[in-house]
């Protein structure tokens, strides 16, 4: 590893660690409630009480665990699963993503304008 | 480009492509079926991108590009998903991790094959998550930035030594140096003059 090396990796790492307050920034201030983002649109669920809401992605369907605890996803039908291995977010900002479903889904994420609101 | 322009038009350019290409995919395959999975998405441990840096070492930015290119295609045609959203950002973050990796190789030996692959990683996973959050359509996929990025430099860094352990001490100097001309001799000399400085 040469200095010039260190130096690109330093700096990487700089614009990575930079780029978290931008990311606390646009994570706070949230309502409470989980959006839940994919093909077929968007929707906030609220999270007073536990409940599990399905959701129809691009590469099959997939179970959404919701609550005062956050979400996890609870099985897919994508490929890899990854976004079943991300476990529990709580967190607000945090964040579950299932690329190959193009489905997202954020934690507090309750407060900008709704496309529909699911109970 | 310090590649010889020819390179990847010869035979032994067509063979080190090939071969490479071959081992990018095997690499790949065996990290999705053996290495378990980063809970992260877009971050991966990379080993495929050790062929990309011997690609790079041995013909240049042009037989990258063809070893990279070549392995996505191969790769989502074995494992069916070829055309889908997963392909796509695939594809995004190889195209964009060569382009990187070159960016950062044009610099000179002041360079090692870690700076390239961690350059290289970094490009990847950026572009992987650039491209998701337009694929979902939703920008919240970039709150994962700062985690996947400053993993990718980790992972990238750790396959850019590897890479270069190959390059500088292994059989594969006098294939890749015979297959690069000056460029790669000069990467395997950059190689042991690290060593003497680390």
């Amino acid at each position: 590893m040469t200095r010039s090396d260190r130096l690109l990796v330093a700096a990487l790492a700089a614009i990575a660690l930079l780029s978290w307050p931008v990311t606390l920034l646009a994570g706070t201030g949230r309502a409470s409630g989980v959006r839940i983002s994919g093909p077929g649109g968007s929707s906030v669920v609220q999270t007073d009480q536990t409940m599990t809401v399905e959701v129809e992605g691009s590469s099959g369907g997939m179970r959404v665990l919701t609550g005062p605890g956050g979400a996890r996803v609870l099985d897919s039908g994508c490929p890899d699963h990854l976004c079943v291995a991300q476990g529990q977010v709580s967190a607000p900002g945090a964040v579950l993503v299932c690329a190959p479903n193009g489905v997202t889904v954020t934690v507090g994420g309750g407060d900008d304008a709704l496309d529909a609101t699911v109970r | 480009m310090r590649s010889t322009p020819r390179s990847g038009d010869t035979a032994r350019g067509v063979v080190v492509v090939g071969a490479l290409t071959a081992l990018a995919c095997a690499l790949a395959l065996a990290e999705t079926t053996f290495v378990p999975q980063l809970p992260v998405p877009g971050v991966r441990l990379g080993l495929a991108n050790m062929a990309v840096l011997l690609a790079f070492v041995g013909g240049g930015t042009r037989a990258a590009l063809r070893v990279s290119v070549g392995r996505v295609l191969i790769v989502g045609l074995v494992t069916g998903g070829l055309g889908g959203p997963a392909f796509v950002l695939a594809a995004a973050g190889a195209v964009a991790a060569v382009v990187a990796m070159s960016l950062v190789r044009s610099g000179g030996p002041a360079f090692s094959l870690v700076g390239w692959s961690a350059a290289g990683s970094f490009a990847h996973v950026g572009a992987q998550l650039v491209v998701a959050s337009l694929l979902t359509g939703s920008p919240s996929v970039l709150l994962l930035a700062p985690l996947s990025l400053s993993i990718s430099l980790v992972c990238g860094s750790a396959i850019g030594a590897t890479a270069h352990l190959l390059c500088s001490r292994g059989p594969l100097t006098a294939w890749t140096s015979a297959g690069a001309g000056a460029g790669g001799a000069g990467g395997a000399e950059d190689g042991r003059s690290v060593e003497r400085t680390a």
